[in-house]
């Protein structure tokens, strides 16, 4: 019994989220390597456009992994919202307007979601598979199984999903807002920790005086708003409302919060990391745009890279 | 003792980044030797049992089992070699048979490869007679009592030919008369077959009644091994805490005021009927009872964690309705709950998470939490209360049980609460925190005017400790004592039928 486990300090002490912020590195070098286009100003933007696109849905999907939630129903939200905003649009109804009833719409699943789970006790998977499924119903339903024509508006609302603010694409500036506000509120104010501490333990959070209910309601309702959000941005880029736009969005949510260090198990995570995850995913699929390979093959590769990820960070578990 | 050792540890060294969890540990376990192993929490007990099962590896040393070194082991090579490692938290399948369970693995197959269910009830039930112990090899394991689990370990690692069991702190879940049978097991497997024991425990007693020898643990080290005759409980907690420790429990002259709570026709959880009780400002009351009496019912119902609690509850002279722990935290009442790595404390956050979740409001700058104001409270608490911890961001699952129980008792004092509704608050803490406990608990009531109830199932704890006792039986209160006028025997005749 010689020294099989020679101490490696200086592998386990490093700080959490460090295999992301490589895993980045590591990915850009790469990328600028495979493709002199990558670091193009138009491309930069471009891939920094998709983080913003599927970060604020990864922002969302962090609140409620934190709980030890999950929430699937996010992807129909998504086609449910547009499908809405852009009927009334097409109505004639201001934008403004539209957008709010629109998102309205989007939050009123959320407190289905969060009243099922919270009075109903029914378990966070079940329930938002079935309002997943019924959202996808509802919105197909509005658009009558085809899609919807924004009209003379959406040129005008065009602004929200492909135009640019200082330079920057506008979804850009509503992803840093989210990331702002989302990280204040996690790691400053009260209903952040509480939310950190239902995730651990539920019945430990209600004895130090948590409203557990309230706080697992709140996130549901969140991550229906963000959704709402992101579906706005979509239906923009679009032009037109899709009924079944968002197939498949919840797991990619899943995906970024989970490539950035945020545990399925509730507790553990935070928002740098979920940004991290976005990046990674995003410039990963650029990559594979750009060296040209089959959007079929990239599945392949994405499913890979989850599992490594998630490999990586039980190792590091195991070591610490 | 002329015969070999059947398992030689020597100069076993394991370290963590930054703690060296085992120095140099060497001991020698004869056949049929039944060996306590005792020491505080975080003196190496668990890391050594790790490395007797093969989780872990030392980074010096050798373990020798039937006088031959074991080279690099794990696991399975522990389980080959004859060593059974039996842990508290038990590693079984519940919703399997007993058969299955103790013959994990190994299930007897026919010709063919389907598993032979009546040679392995067969295997089983003859075990399981040879331990004496009339458990049908059918039932399901999640329909077992504890006791009958842990019969199950011994049963499992018996059919594996185990020569060497170490036991974790098997009796800190058992009932007396279980524990009676248990010891009846261990000491027929010593003479009859003999199986060597490690027997880990934090209760004294139980060493002296069961076993031979003893070895004491601390800082990672072995400090003192002898015969258990020839030595006394004083002289073995000297050596467990390297010190003296006198009395362990502090003496003092409360200081009662004011009434504090009390509560009128208190029934809960479905099992406490007509509770009624007071507690006054400074003065410290023992809630006793045998297992299932009522006791952490009826903190819960006075805290506002049980809703279906009834019943008048007076705080300071004025009626009050409780409707959740939020609502008793607001009015001044905290909780120290009993299972306190799920109920009391947020094991994968830090030590200052834990201390400040219940008094946040208190540290708002504007409409955000202010960092300077939390540190200067988590230090104040870790301070006062003697927490130790390299730093307020430390985990706190990495700290000892009493370190741990510290933090959930300071995030009452830092919430301000002036009645304080401890459940079992020294369980699961060695003897050297207990101590630290009693006397925080005593300085809480003496500085602050707390107003404490502390529910226990130790005798020595409650009589020492309180002004007034409580003693419960079946869900009622069946007499109120002045715990410096009562007996031991006194006591427990309120608590039982007779």
């Amino acid at each position: 019994m010689s020294a099989t486990t020679a101490s490696r300090p200086t592998f386990r002490n490093l700080p959490r989220g460090f295999g992301l912020v490589i895993a980045l590195v590591v990915l850009i070098v790469a990328a600028s390597l495979i493709s002199p286009h990558f670091l193009n100003p138009i491309n930069v933007l471009n891939v920094l456009r998709q983080v913003a696109l599927y970060g604020i849905l990864g922002v969302g999907m962090t609140f409620i992994l934190l709980t030890a939630g999950i929430d699937l129903s996010i992807s129909s939200i998504v086609g449910f919202v547009g499908v809405v905003a852009a009927t009334l649009m097409g109505m004639g109804y201001p934008i403004l307007l539209s957008c709010l009833l629109a998102v309205g719409g989007g939050l009123i699943i959320g407190v289905i979601n969060g009243l099922g789970i919270v009075v109903g006790q029914v378990p966070p998977f079940i329930m938002t598979l079935g309002s997943m499924v019924m959202t996808r119903g509802i919105a197909l339903m509005i658009a009558d199984g085809s899609t919807v024509n924004l009209g003379p508006r959406g040129d005008e609302f065009f602004f929200l999903g492909g135009g640019f603010i200082l330079g920057v694409p506008t979804p850009i500036w509503v992803f840093a807002l989210v990331c702002v506000v989302a990280f204040v509120v996690l790691r400053l104010s009260p209903f952040g920790r509480a939310i950190y501490a239902v995730g651990s333990s539920p019945e430990a959070a209600r004895l130090a005086g948590i409203n557990v209910g309230l706080v697992t309601f709140s996130v549901y309702l969140i991550s229906a708003g963000l959704a709402s959000l992101s579906a706005l941005i979509f239906l923009s880029r679009l032009s037109v409302g899709d009924p079944n736009s968002g197939v498949g969005l919840e797991l990619e949510a899943i995906t970024i919060a989970v490539i950035g260090g945020t545990s399925l198990f509730g507790g553990e995570g935070g928002i740098a990391g979920t940004i991290g995850g976005a990046m990674v995913l995003a410039i990963l699929a650029n990559i594979l745009n750009l060296a040209g390979v089959s959007p079929f093959s990239q599945q392949v590769v994405k499913g890979l890279i989850i599992v490594f990820a998630v490999l990586l960070e039980a190792g590091r578990r195991r070591r610490a | 003792m002329p015969d070999l050792p059947v398992l030689a540890l020597d100069g076993i060294s394991k370290s963590f980044p930054g703690v060296k969890a085992l120095k140099n540990v060497s001991f020698l376990l004869e056949a049929g030797e039944i060996r306590a192993l005792v020491g505080e929490n975080g003196a190496g007990k668990s890391t050594l049992m790790k490395v007797l099962s093969g989780a872990y590896s030392a980074d010096a040393g050798t373990i020798s089992v039937f006088g031959k070194a074991v080279e690099n082991p794990s696991p399975a090579t522990m389980i080959g070699k004859g060593v059974a490692v039996i842990y508290q938290e038990m590693a079984q399948a519940p919703h399997l048979s007993v058969a299955e369970n103790v013959l994990l693995g190994r299930l007897p197959r026919r010709t063919g490869g389907l598993v032979d269910w009546a040679e392995a009830r067969r295997q089983t039930a003859a075990v399981l007679e040879r331990l004496g112990f009339a458990i049908d090899p059918a039932a399901r394991i999640d329909t077992l009592s504890v006791a009958k689990r842990q019969m199950v370990e011994i049963a499992r690692a018996l059919t594996r030919n185990a020569r060497i069991i170490v036991l974790d702190e098997p009796s800190a879940v058992l009932a007396a008369s279980e524990i009676a049978q248990l010891f009846a097991i261990i000491r027929k497997l010593s003479a009859e077959d003999g199986v060597a024991f490690v027997y880990i425990s934090h209760r004294l007693v139980e060493v002296f009644d069961i076993a031979e020898t003893v070895t004491v643990m601390r800082d990672g080290e072995v400090v003192h091994q002898c015969r258990t005759e020839e030595i006394d409980s004083e002289t073995l907690i000297r050596h467990m805490v390297g010190r003296e420790v006198g009395d362990i429990f502090p003496k003092r002259v409360p200081k009662i005021g004011e009434e504090a709570l009390r509560i009128s026709g208190l029934s809960a959880g479905g099992l406490v009927e007509d509770a009624s009780l007071y507690v006054r400002r400074g003065e410290i009351v023992g809630l006793f009872g045998l297992a299932g009496a009522g006791r952490t019912e009826t903190l819960k119902g006075l805290f506002g964690a049980d809703r279906a609690a009834r019943g008048t509850l007076q705080l300071g002279g004025k009626i009050v309705h409780l409707a959740s722990p939020r609502d008793g935290l607001a009015h001044g009442l905290g909780l120290v709950p009993e299972d306190r790595k799920v109920a009391g404390l947020f094991l994968k956050q830090s030590v200052g998470f834990n201390i400040t979740i219940s008094s946040l409001k208190h540290l708002m700058a504007g409409l955000l939490l202010s960092r300077v104001k939390e540190t200067a409270l988590v230090d104040t608490i870790i301070r006062r209360l003697r927490v130790k911890t390299p730093n307020a961001r430390a985990a706190v699952q990495n700290l000892s049980g009493g370190n741990q129980q510290k933090c959930v008792i300071g995030r009452l004092v830092g919430a301000e609460c002036s009645i304080m509704l401890a459940d079992e608050p020294t369980r699961g803490v060695d003897v050297g925190a207990k101590r630290e406990i009693y006397d925080l608990l005593f300085e809480l009531s003496d500085s602050r005017q707390l107003a404490i109830v502390i529910a226990s199932s130790e005798l020595p704890e409650i009589l020492n400790l309180c002004d007034r006792v409580y003693v419960m039986r079946e869900g009622r209160i069946t007499a109120e004592l002045d715990a410096r006028q009562t007996s031991e025997e006194e006591v427990m005749r309120y608590a039982t039928h007779n």
